[in-house]
């Protein structure tokens, strides 16, 4: 059966903007709970060599704020122009309330906009340029979907399945109302797979990687072939999340996509969960100049299991940035 | 069933991707004799997919006792 294709029409993605923690960690950080052998075992297969992790003081919301304070202050946006915020996460800063609330206010935005959060993992990004391009459509003109997690803080050092693998980042993304632009959509979730990666509460990450990839490798090919099929052909770039370097590298093969058209940066910044797709583009972009439309698409899969992909073009004046935030 | 060529050619790319020295692996090969961790079972559900378009569970495959047993259950499935 044909996945159910939700096209959104005036809608125009104006910028986005990454935030990482600068604090560097390479992989020697693992040496007294695995052997050099292990170490470059995990590493080759993962492909992970950096990542980047937030202090113990530090939230995800910090990310946030800071990339949201600079994709704003760069667009120009006046804050009351601004009709709300969408703020999506699994490491929010607090179990009650929701963080959205709290960066409305940190980023002075008006108290008639609104601000809420959604809890979504490695299919974040489609999701939310899903619900946000929809409210622009129900009068909303200027919307802003902040984007982040800090799995750094639900990891065992000794758990070769998660330890090495994850990274912090978040990012902020603004969409307005525009009358030349479209995104399509295609979205899907399936339960049974709740259990594969998961964190009880007070308790660390664990994840079942073998369920993990036979779920992706059944899920994603078709995923794909539909929204190239929305798109009436191939997209110009493949923005995958970054899962791990293995299943990327199978997915490409299976998917039959070539290495120009599909980035990679899970080596630099290791899986960031719900912000690895606006990193891999803000990365990927940086220093590129372009002068027509890039017609990309955004494959999102994981946690949940949940899996969304997005389809849209990038304008040559978007704003992009990736910044850093100290580590107090 | 399968061809020679086609388990030798799985069991390359297999050896391959768990990094093993050539030549380790055979139909014999017990699981226990070998480093079959998380890793080696994820290659193996790619490798399946890839070579005979059969998808592995992760439960069946730590399951297995040989790496012919890998052969049993695709041929199931097939």
């Amino acid at each position: 059966m044909p996945e159910l294709l939700k096209k959104v029409d005036n809608v125009n993605l104006e910028g986005i903007v990454t935030c990482l923690p600068l604090n560097k960690v390479d992989n020697n950080l693992f040496e007294d709970k695995f052997s050099k052998k292990e170490i470059s075992q995990i590493a080759a297969s993962t492909g992970v060599k950096l990542r980047y992790y937030t202090s113990p003081q530090q939230k995800t919301s910090d990310l946030c704020l800071e990339a949201a304070k600079h994709l704003i202050n760069k667009l120009n946006w006046e804050k009351e122009s601004i009709d709300g915020l969408i703020f999506i996460t699994q490491t929010p800063d607090k179990l009650i309330p929701a963080t959205s609330n709290k960066l409305q206010f940190l980023l002075g935005l008006s108290s008639q906009s609104f601000a809420f959060d959604i809890n979504l993992g490695c299919s974040a990004y489609p999701y939310g340029l899903w619900v946000a391009s929809s409210l622009l459509q129900t009068g909303a003109k200027r919307v802003l979907i902040l984007v982040g997690d800090t799995i750094s803080k639900l990891i065992k050092k000794e758990d070769r399945a998660t330890a090495f693998l994850f990274g912090d980042a978040g990012s902020a993304t603004a969409l307005s109302l525009k009358s030349d632009s479209s995104m399509k959509f295609i979205l899907g979730s399936d339960g049974q797979g709740s259990e594969n990666i998961k964190a009880e509460y007070k308790e660390k990450l664990e994840m079942n990687g073998s369920k993990v990839f036979e779920f992706s490798i059944s899920r994603v090919p078709e995923l794909l072939k539909q929204i190239d099929l929305s798109n009436g052909g191939k997209h110009d770039l493949y923005f995958f999340h970054q899962a791990n370097k293995f299943m990327l590298n199978y997915l490409k093969k299976k998917c039959q996509i070539n290495n120009e058209s599909f980035p990679l940066n899970i080596e630099n910044y290791g899986n960031t969960s719900s912000a690895s797709i606006p990193l891999l583009i803000t990365d990927y972009f940086k220093n590129k100049k372009f002068k027509e439309a890039i017609n990309i698409a955004l494959i999102g899969f994981g946690v949940g299991f949940s899996w969304s992909a997005a389809s849209l073009d990038l304008k040559p004046n978007i704003f992009m940035d990736k910044i850093f935030i100290n580590t107090k | 069933m399968f061809e020679k060529e086609q388990i030798q050619d799985f069991l390359t790319e297999l050896t391959e991707s768990i990094e093993l020295p050539d030549g380790t692996l055979n139909l014999d090969t017990k699981i226990e004799n070998i480093e079959w961790d998380s890793l080696a079972v994820i290659s193996c559900i790619a490798l399946a997919d890839e070579k005979f378009n059969i998808m592995l569970s992760g439960d069946e495959l730590a399951k297995i006792i040989t790496i012919g047993d890998i052969f049993q259950l695709i041929s199931k499935k097939q």
